[in-house]
């Protein structure tokens, strides 16, 4: 479990001014869930993913990483092994010349077994589907494959927590969905705790908890449905809808026999044509 | 007036292992005062297909013409081209290189060698097309203002230099939704108010589909579809087959009347979508009682 | 453009030099410059000449990515060897106007632009069939001995590992904002070369902040791998020092015995 206990987090400018980016914030990560952070540019959201795998310390408060405090230094590698993270730009974090030099890179640094390293590289490619990309040059590959690549070159690491920080915000639409199944998969399948950071609201329909986050607080808080059918909370705060459920808070207003937490198309249809 | 272009191929490292044919055999023609949306998914040539209308990427056969000038002759000046074809790279915050505002959009307007008092009145212009104060950001430093405002910037960058068409790639690549209804807000403001002919490629379905008149499809090289959006999302396995979303609207309605719910499937807008549910709802209720 | 550039390119294969230790092959290349530049007659000459192109033939890389490698040192290698046959001083055998050719002069030059294609071109040998990993491996193994005496052998290898995988990417970022600002009215081409070089401004100062943007993400992003530095680090593929190895280095070490030894020949 991650345990976030009244985290603040302040910068400071050049001029002497302080930046509170995120503010008395208390939340827990469980075993298993997969939970999205939604928020626009500045609500704090990435300084709170920084917080998680201690490449940013609290301000105030505490954040504990299975019990570990993150701002213990001599528990700082175990900490950044257990908790993963993949960052935005696709580009900027693969490190080696060829795709499985890369993925080997994390193993590389915890001091692994040649052997094993091998192993566990050949088993991550094999989960994000990469495996037939493996001496590739980094450069060549797609935005979504790109992504995959760090992904597997954390999960290489095995870690039990993945955090990613906006994966997808420089994709086009298909290398969002290739990142999206990756991680879906990872959660179902191999158990890992997701947390997903990101502005696209469709994306935190698969999660089993949303947290929106605003000016470093979190204001809302539930299942993607819950969360979802508060239309006018999240336009508010600049942030999108799904377009189905939209026209379903549209089609409410008119005809209240239809249900405003409608989230995909099917159940809109279900809804319409009974 | 318009942009024509006949038989465009593009190839790229002719004569190596490594040929690859960009564009193959482009037609098409846009005409002043249109809004163009250019959709396709990455790698299918839209971004080398504009490149061309600027002259910044030479046709490996075929030809363009601006205004009735073909820009591949001997002797045409490119700059003049460069004026009147404006295009804004994706991720335009990564050209900004001065130390104010007023000097980063100047670069434009002074690269046309035009006398000083004209480039002041048109960064002036060009910052207020994209909504931002003159007074405000001309001093600042570009590097201090927030993602957002860069990219305006930039694009103002682009719009000192008046052009007669105006072409954004991805112009809303990696914004929040915040950022992105600014963005596609002033563009459109742009086109309806000062009548600039856009081109806007994009790969979200959603948002060309509210903006442009026109819409072409690009696929492996090739323009595959060409016409309205409410045409070209009638042809709902055609985009899928090449990799591109359709908008939800369209989707949606389409199942509704598999079901046999007689609703009309070429609406764009979630808005239009309900009252079109709502009418055929409340007219098959009526029917039954 | 610029995308055709192709830097440190590796020809795959399975020649015999192919399957060298990229530390044998550095080892050799390294002895072999140096008895490039002991030799110094024409016996030295042939019998080099000979070991070269044996081993050119022997890494089976098709001819033609050698002459691409030589292209553009062309001029640099006509310039030495002109300048050795004018200027040398000696028995004159022909004159053109105040230019002079020498006997010794046309012998220097000869022989000095022998010993310029033959430099290139062996060294070309090292970097077609060696993956630059295996080549930054190669120089960070070689060097590990000396860090004792402070040479920082893994942060070197590290630094060149970053810099081949982002070189590929800077290049197009190059283009880029090239075009970027050649859109803008900007001119790359014309004018005296200061025009030029302060037209460079406005695609040197974005290509910079790019590059420190990146440095700072990539250093996020490896410290989130728990990068630490060469302390307590294994690697993935582990070098192999093979019998193959050992009699290349007993070849290489003759060899250059026997250049030495042609000094004193004639």
């Amino acid at each position: 479990m991650i345990e976030i206990k009244n985290l603040t987090h302040k910068y400071r400018l050049g001029n002497n001014q302080e930046i509170v980016a995120v503010k008395d914030l208390s939340l827990k990560i469980l075993k298993g869930e997969f939970i999205v952070i939604l928020g626009h540019n500045g609500s704090g959201k990435s300084t709170l993913a920084k917080h998680l795998n201690a490449l940013l310390l609290p301000t105030e408060g505490k954040v504990l990483v299975n019990g570990m405090d993150t701002s213990d230094n001599n528990k700082l590698w175990q900490i950044r092994q257990q908790v993963g993270m993949v960052f935005q730009n696709p580009d900027n974090q693969l490190i080696a010349t060829t795709v499985e030099e890369d993925v080997a890179f994390g193993p590389e640094n915890l001091g692994i077994p040649p052997e094993k390293i091998r192993q566990r590289v050949d088993e991550a490619l094999n989960v994000v589907g990469m495996s037939e990309f493996k001496t590739r040059a980094p450069h060549l590959l797609s935005g979504g494959q790109k992504q995959r690549v760090a992904i597997a070159g954390i999960i290489a690491m095995r870690p039990q927590y993945l955090v990613l920080d906006e994966p997808t915000a420089m994709l086009d639409p298909s290398g969002r969905q290739e990142v999206i199944n990756t991680i879906r998969k990872l959660n179902k399948e191999e158990g890992l705790t997701i947390v997903h950071i990101t502005h696209f609201m469709e994306e935190a329909v698969y999660a089993d908890r949303v947290v929106v986050m605003e000016a470093g607080e979190i204001v809302l808080e539930g299942k993607p449905r819950e969360v979802f059918s508060k239309v006018s909370v999240l336009k508010n705060l600049g942030l999108d809808v799904p377009p189905i459920t939209e026209l379903a808070y549209l089609l409410n207003k008119e005809m209240p026999e239809i249900p405003k937490d409608i989230m995909t198309i099917e159940e809109m249809v279900v809804a319409l044509c009974p | 007036m318009s942009i024509v272009i006949k038989n465009l191929y593009h190839t790229y490292q002719v004569d190596t292992p490594y040929e690859t044919h960009a564009l193959k055999n482009i037609n098409l023609e846009i005409n002043e005062g249109e809004f163009i949306g250019l959709i396709g998914h990455t790698g299918s040539g839209k971004s080398t297909l504009v490149q061309h209308l600027n002259g910044l990427l030479k046709p490996s056969k075929g030809e363009i013409l601006v205004d009735g000038v073909n820009i591949g002759q001997k002797g045409i000046k490119l700059k003049e081209i460069r004026k009147k074809v404006g295009l804004v790279f994706q991720y335009p915050e990564h050209q900004l290189f001065e130390e104010t505002v007023l000097k980063d959009v100047s670069f434009g307007p002074l690269n046309l060698e035009l006398p000083e008092g004209e480039v002041q009145k048109r960064v002036k212009k060009a910052l207020e097309m994209v909504n931002l104060n003159y007074d405000e950001v001309k001093d600042q430093s570009p590097f201090n203002l927030s993602g957002g405002q860069k990219r305006r910037v930039a694009i103002a960058g682009v719009l000192a230099m008046e052009p007669k068409y105006l072409i954004l790639d991805e112009p809303t690549a990696g914004l929040d939704p915040r950022g992105r209804d600014e963005i596609l807000k002033q563009i459109k403001y742009l086109h309806d108010k000062l009548k600039i002919t856009i081109i806007l490629v994009s790969h979200s379905m959603d948002d060309v589909a509210r903006l442009a008149d026109r819409l072409m499809v690009m696929h492996r090289g090739e323009l595959e579809l060409e016409g309205t959006p409410r045409e070209v999302f009638q042809a709902p396995e055609k985009l899928r087959t090449i990799g591109l979303d359709v908008p939800t609207v369209s989707v949606l309605l389409q199942k509704l009347r598999a079901k046999g719910l007689p609703v009309r499937t070429d609406l764009l807008t979630m808005a239009e979508a309900k009252d079109e549910i709502v009418k055929v709802l409340k007219k098959g209720s009526e029917i039954h009682a | 453009m610029l995308k055709d550039i192709t830097i440190g390119q590796y020809i795959p294969g399975s020649s015999l030099i192919h399957q060298l230790d990229p530390r044998t092959k550095i080892l050799a290349v390294i002895i072999y410059m140096t008895a490039l530049f002991v030799i110094n007659n024409i016996i030295g000459y042939y019998f080099i000449l000979l070991f070269s192109l044996n081993i050119i033939l022997l890494s089976r890389v098709p001819i033609r990515y050698y002459l691409k490698g030589l292209k553009p040192l062309l001029i640099i290698i006509v310039l030495t060897v002109a300048l050795h046959i004018f200027m040398t001083p000696g028995t004159v055998i022909a004159e053109f106007g105040p230019l002079e050719i020498t006997k010794e002069g046309v012998r220097q030059g000869v022989f000095m632009g022998t010993r310029l294609i033959l430099l290139v071109t062996v060294t070309s040998v090292l970097t077609l069939t060696t993956t630059p990993i295996a080549l930054t491996d190669g120089i960070e193994r070689l060097l590990n001995p000396f860090k004792r005496i402070g040479v920082p052998a893994h942060e070197l290898a590290m630094m060149m590992t970053i810099a081949l995988r982002f070189i590929p990417t800077l290049i197009e970022e190059t283009d880029k904002i090239m075009k970027a600002q050649m859109a803008r009215g900007a001119d790359f081409e014309s004018g005296n070369i200061m025009q030029r070089a302060k037209a460079l401004i406005p695609l040197l100062v974005p290509l910079f902040l790019g590059a420190f943007r990146r440095a700072d993400e990539l250093a996020m992003a490896m410290e989130a791998r728990c990068y630490r530095g060469g302390e307590n680090r294994t690697r993935m593929k582990q070098l192999k020092y093979t019998s193959l190895d050992a009699g290349t280095m007993f070849v290489t070490v003759i060899f250059l015995a026997f250049s030495i030894f042609t000094r004193f020949i004639s």
